[in-house]
């Protein structure tokens, strides 16, 4: 029988195996940490068969399982960074939270995955610019048809300075990835390099160059808060 | 203002917003996400299954 990588893991028959999808990894099992090994990794009470080999009592299938207690401690601890990241990108702060819970979703649902990738806050935040790609092609030619009103912006969530949020919006992509991921996300530059495919000292040299594009963007360098006066 | 306070600066511009979605409708949504991709991926295999029985 044919089978698709990741998708079909076979028991042996004289295993008495029990099966839980959501929950194959057991709940005896410490969380392991975000940057700590994968969830496959063999080690505790929760064992696991892989291809018809017999490595424990429980089976999973490869990809799907997940750590709910991991995911959650992810999503409490970078759903505020993603969301800034990707408003740097998108207008509508009710669009952009759509995009990154979108992107949550995926994240949750390929949560075995996204768990091993070097910066699983750089991929919820491609993930989610990526969608908006795909819903501005889907939504395309509604919008020629509809009558189409611009996004009334939620308060709670327009409070990114505009003329900042305008400045940043005016950086070539390049250097607007790098200030979201580098600044928002926090991320070191060897991560950032390693995510957007590029060399670490060209992460610093687009750095450098944004920000010298924001001090000298006349809205976004008048607009100083009293703490940054302060500090002069 | 050196480098420092820019980056600072928009730091603090964005350091008010906040994702308000609850987890568990993140979840729900991830859930009905990969049922519907292993829908598909059984739909899949089927369509193999059934075009090399006829091959």
């Amino acid at each position: 029988m044919p089978t698709r990588r990741g998708a079909l893991i076979v028991a042996e028959a004289s295993t008495p195996a029990t099966f839980d999808a959501t929950r194959a990894v057991g709940a005896a099992d410490p969380p392991p940490g975000l940057g700590g090994p994968p969830a496959d990794a063999g080690s505790g009470p929760a064992h696991i068969l892989s291809r018809g080999k017999q490595v424990g009592p429980l089976m999973r299938i490869q990809g799907v399982v997940h750590d709910d207690a991991d995911f959650a401690a992810f999503y409490e601890q970078s759903r505020d960074a993603c969301l800034r990241a990707v408003r740097v990108s998108v207008t509508d702060p009710q669009t952009a939270e759509d995009l990154v819970a979108e992107a949550f979703a995926r994240a949750w649902a390929r949560w075995g995955q996204v768990r091993r990738h070097p910066a699983p806050r750089a991929w919820v935040v491609r993930t989610a610019l990526n969608a908006r790609v795909s819903r501005w092609r889907r939504l395309r030619r509604e919008v020629e048809w509809a009558d189409h009103e611009p996004p009334v912006a939620d308060d709670a969530n327009a409070r990114f300075d505009d003329d900042l949020l305008a400045a940043l919006r005016r950086l070539p992509a390049r250097q607007r990835e790098v200030v979201a991921l580098r600044v928002l996300l926090d991320l070191d530059t060897e991560t950032t390099a390693r995510v957007l495919g590029i060399a670490p000292g060209t992460v610093t040299a687009h750095l450098s160059r944004a920000v010298a594009a924001l001090r000298c963007d006349p809205p976004a360098a008048s607009n100083q808060t009293p703490t940054m006066e302060a500090t002069r | 203002m050196n480098d420092t306070e820019v980056l600072d600066h928009v730091r603090q511009a964005a350091a008010d917003i906040h994702l308000d979605v609850p987890l568990e409708t993140i979840v729900a949504r991830g859930r009905a996400r990969r049922s519907r991709r292993r829908r598909g991926m059984a739909a899949g295999t089927t369509r193999s299954l059934h075009g090399q029985h006829h091959l």
